[in-house]
């Protein structure tokens, strides 16, 4: 099987700690991604954002002088802003519900908890990048949909026919019923 | 998992949310074709796990020095508790975050308990400088363990260290049951 070219993103990371903002660069580029683009705090990422565009952020929640939730909160709210849709990804060390919630108004896409498993970061980052996802956008709000459901309209073939029948017994639960925000918060 | 785009949502103003929909990045950046899923790879899992273990070497020095560091604070204080505890809720904030992912997940659980003490214990105004000696004396003691001790151990020192906070606290309550008398 041929491996997921990922070469062509560019990704911003935020942190003002250097040995996060080193493992975090460390994991892009081994699964490929080497356009990496790092900021000490939310002032010089959200320069660096207007700057070069990228296609997905990852910053901290707690910095100095502008925080995680205040960047998202500019990102989000910038009308003169290029791409105000563009995933964020908050990695906090302070997941009270004040915080996960202070994200989630933000208008952050997923709120992982420090300290970070690389395989779930991973796994996060092949969710963001592989699925189409919904905005919305209301007068004092833009940010990720929040409301999912599980469609049984599935467009793909389907390989495994006899393996869906299963999983429409109650006792089964499917792996898409658990839902991306599962990890850490019940809230998102 | 898809989501739900054929309901309008209800704002608190009365005026219609607006839904927008946003293209795969893979599909967009001509990485993957849309609707294709794109999945981990074991490859890139054994990468990820060889920079982990690389980093994990650089990190045991950085963790010493932060245990220097800490040391000195505790050291302090006494006499200027107020920069004291702001140095060791810095370092043991940066602890928390990362300790973990080098494979120093008692060193990690340690330093939060340091934070959320001083957390809780300076919104009472009741940070005991010689409560919080012992915690940092724990964790340095711990994180100078290599490779770090789990299991029992592991438990053990956790479970002392949350009855140390239990019995500070029903201390202090007698203390101010004590004075209201």
């Amino acid at each position: 099987m041929e491996e997921t070219n990922l070469s062509p993103l560019r990704v911003l990371v935020i942190d003002d700690s250097p040995q996060m903002r080193d493992l975090l660069q460390g994991l892009l580029e081994a699964i490929g991604i080497n356009d990496v683009l790092t900021a000490e705090n939310g002032e010089q990422g959200h320069a660096l954002f207007l700057e070069t565009t990228p296609d997905i952020i990852i910053t901290d929640g707690a910095m100095s002088p502008i925080n995680g939730y205040e960047l998202t909160d500019r990102i989000r709210s910038d009308p003169n802003n290029p791409n105000p849709f563009v995933p964020i990804i908050m990695i906090s060390g302070h997941v009270k519900d004040e915080n996960v919630q202070r994200a989630r108004t933000s208008g952050v896409s997923e709120y992982l908890a420090k300290p970070i498993s690389s395989e779930t970061l991973y796994e996060r980052l092949t969710a963001i990048v592989g699925n189409p996802y919904y905005f919305i956008r209301t007068p004092t709000y833009l940010g990720p949909d929040r409301r999912r459901e599980n469609s049984d309209v599935y467009q793909g073939e389907n390989r495994r026919s006899h393996e869906s029948a299963a999983l429409h017994d109650d006792k089964i639960v499917p792996i898409e019923k658990t839902s991306r925000f599962d990890f850490i918060k019940s809230v998102f | 998992m898809d989501q739900k785009p054929d309901v309008t949502p209800r704002t608190s103003t009365g005026v219609p949310a607006e839904i927008i929909a946003v293209p795969a990045i893979a599909a967009s950046k001509g990485i993957a074709k849309p609707q294709a899923h794109i999945r981990m790879d074991p490859r890139a899992l054994d990468r990820i796990h060889d920079v982990v273990s690389v980093l994990e070497k650089d990190y045991a020095e950085v963790l010493a020095g932060q245990v220097d560091d800490l040391k000195q604070a505790s050291a302090k204080l006494e006499s200027d508790p107020d920069i004291a505890q702001t140095i060791i809720y810095a370092i043991a904030h940066e602890i928390r975050g990362i300790a973990g992912t080098f494979s120093r997940p008692l060193s990690g659980q340690i330093a939060a308990h340091i934070c959320e003490y001083l957390d809780d214990a300076t919104k009472r105004n009741q940070v005991s400088a010689a409560l919080l000696q012992n915690k940092v004396e724990v964790l340095v003691q711990v994180a100078n363990l290599s490779p770090e001790p789990s299991g029992v151990f592991a438990s053990v020192v956790r479970e002392r260290l949350n009855e140390t906070n239990c019995r500070n606290q029903k201390t202090s309550e007698l203390r101010k049951a004590k004075t209201a008398r």
